[in-house]
């Protein structure tokens, strides 16, 4: 056998054995945060019932990542978003919109939220705890608050989703 | 090293099949076993996603951001929205089949497209496969190239568009920049960048050693071996800048208002000692080394060093006064590296056979 073909068959061993216990193993390793949907199966399927029962491009209001998916699975505009550098007063959308989800007063929410007109209120509780709502940060949202008649109206609630009306 | 014999193509396709079952295996575990409940959300994906529903919706380009209450006019580019948009007409998929089938082609295209660029400037299978390999070892070029975002398709089209410019296929470069130009900012600079750097070259060889008039300095930018990379710049300057006025008016031709720079995102300082360290990118300094004591054509050869000072000249923006986006210009720079290990490693294998044998006693 010539030597180029020795050689040339030593280099693809390599780069199998290269392949198999180095790059594969390092991306699983490395990946699997990126990868991660964060939005649980009971998110996707209020959001698909946003897309059939709530008019098309409604103002939104949410975490970061139930924000993003509404956009795409819901057809609907959201309160914040990953790409904050992009939006007007972003740091201040991003603190109100954290106050509205964290606060005890029902009030201030509805306050916050009818500054930026939002007229639905998206909320869920994940299974992992930590990842509850994001804005600057994972933080533990209150939402007892939107079950205020007056103040909002709740629409929708199934497997620990709830989508609330903005009154 | 061209394939020479059945053997030598038999290989050469082993090859392929490694590298490409490994980049399909990557993308497949990641859209199918972690994200297999929806999609990866991370990076503004779902944004992206919702600009191709909205094409979907409306046939018309969200011109309005979908988040922060749909008030600011975007920034982001159309390219991969209509990408996800025109593929799901085309085969009725959804969006979320449409986003993991596209995740799949692009993570696959990626590895071909590292492929074929080292294999162009080495002339050597076996620096596209090695390069290829590494490239998908990059923690960065898969964080940000293998998920469902413009820059899947931006970081897939960077290696074609140079490769295009080697082989001089004029009007495939200028459409490839065109749709790079359409798609992901980051990967315009660097392809821009690295375009003018391998016109200089090209252009400067391609003047006449006598007879140099005035006349000659200007006509020369379009003689036919610098035509290539004239025409793809300029696709790529003219359809970002007529997006550019289109979305922001006259009044920010120095881009100031692009609020990455107003902000300068990732600023932080990159130190190339600690960078270069690291595996693989050690090993690319045996390319950087080799490459041009090598017999690869001398445009081969500008062509890589063209892209490689392209990306450290962004890496190293802070030294410029910039300090925009450093650390995400490390996404590009992993992928030179990748190739110039890749070239490294075959220079080294073909020294190795070409070495004569000892004679016997």
């Amino acid at each position: 056998m010539e030597r180029r073909t020795l050689i040339s068959a030593a280099f693809l061993l390599a780069c199998a054995y290269l392949s198999a216990t180095y790059t594969y193993p390092q991306m699983r390793a490395a990946l699997p945060g990126w990868y991660d949907p964060v939005v649980t199966a009971s998110e996707i399927r209020a959001a698909e019932w946003a897309y059939d029962n709530v008019p098309h491009q409604s103002h939104f209001a949410g975490d970061m990542f139930a924000c993003e998916m509404l956009t795409a699975v819901a057809f609907q505009i959201c309160s914040i978003g990953g790409a904050w550098e992009l939006a007007d007063n972003p740091n201040q959308r991003y603190m109100d919109n954290e106050r509205a989800f964290l606060t005890d007063s029902a009030t201030e929410a509805h306050d916050l939220l009818a500054k930026y007109n939002i007229t639905y209120v998206f909320v869920s509780t994940r299974q992992e705890p930590n990842k509850n709502f994001y804005a600057y940060g994972w933080k533990q949202p209150l939402i007892e608050k939107f079950d205020t008649p007056g103040l909002f109206e709740k629409i929708y609630d199934n497997e620990s989703t709830e989508i609330y009306v903005v009154k | 090293m061209e394939p020479k014999n059945n053997t030598d193509e038999l290989l050469k396709t082993t090859g392929l099949v490694i590298l490409l079952g490994l980049a399909f295996s990557i993308a497949y575990w990641g859209m199918f076993d972690v994200a297999g409940r929806f999609l990866p959300t991370w990076d503004n994906s779902m944004l992206h996603a919702g600009r191709a529903v909205f094409i979907m919706e409306t046939g018309h380009y969200a011109e309005m951001e979908v988040v922060f209450g749909g008030v600011t006019r975007t920034y982001h580019l159309p390219a991969y929205p209509a990408l996800v948009a025109g593929t799901a007409l085309l085969t009725g998929l959804d969006f979320a089949w449409t986003e993991r089938l596209l995740t799949m082609v692009l993570s696959t295209l990626l590895a071909f497209a590292f492929y074929a660029v080292a294999k162009g400037i080495s002339g050597d299978w076996r620096a596209g496969v090695i390069a290829g390999i590494f490239a998908l070892s990059s923690t960065n070029l898969m964080t940000w190239g293998t998920r469902n975002s413009p820059i899947g398709l931006g970081n897939a089209l960077l290696p074609i568009a140079l490769y295009l410019l080697l082989k001089r296929r004029t009007l495939a470069a200028a459409l490839c920049a065109l749709v790079i130009a359409l798609d992901h900012q980051p990967t315009l600079i660097v392809f821009a960048l690295s375009a003018f750097l391998f016109f200089v070259y090209e252009y400067l060889s391609s003047l006449p050693r006598a007879n140099l008039s005035v006349g000659r300095i200007f006509s020369n930018i379009m003689h036919p071996e610098v035509l290539t990379a004239s025409l793809a710049g300029l696709a790529a300057f003219l359809t970002y800048m007529a997006w550019h006025v289109r979305q922001t008016g006259l009044a920010c031709l120095n881009f100031s208002c692009l609020p990455q720079f107003g902000a300068k995102e990732f600023g932080k300082s990159i130190d190339f000692l600690d960078y270069f360290s690291k595996s693989p990118q050690a090993i690319a300094l045996l390319g950087i080394l080799l490459l041009p004591l090598s017999k690869a054509p001398n445009r081969n050869k500008a062509l890589a060093f063209a892209w490689l000072l392209a990306c450290i000249i962004l890496v190293k923006n802070d030294l410029l006064g910039i300090g925009a986006f450093t650390e995400r210009f490390l996404t590009y720079l992993d992928g030179v590296v990748a190739v110039f290990a890749g070239v490294g490693i075959a220079i080294v294998l073909s020294w190795m056979e070409n070495k004569k044998e000892p004679a016997s006693a």
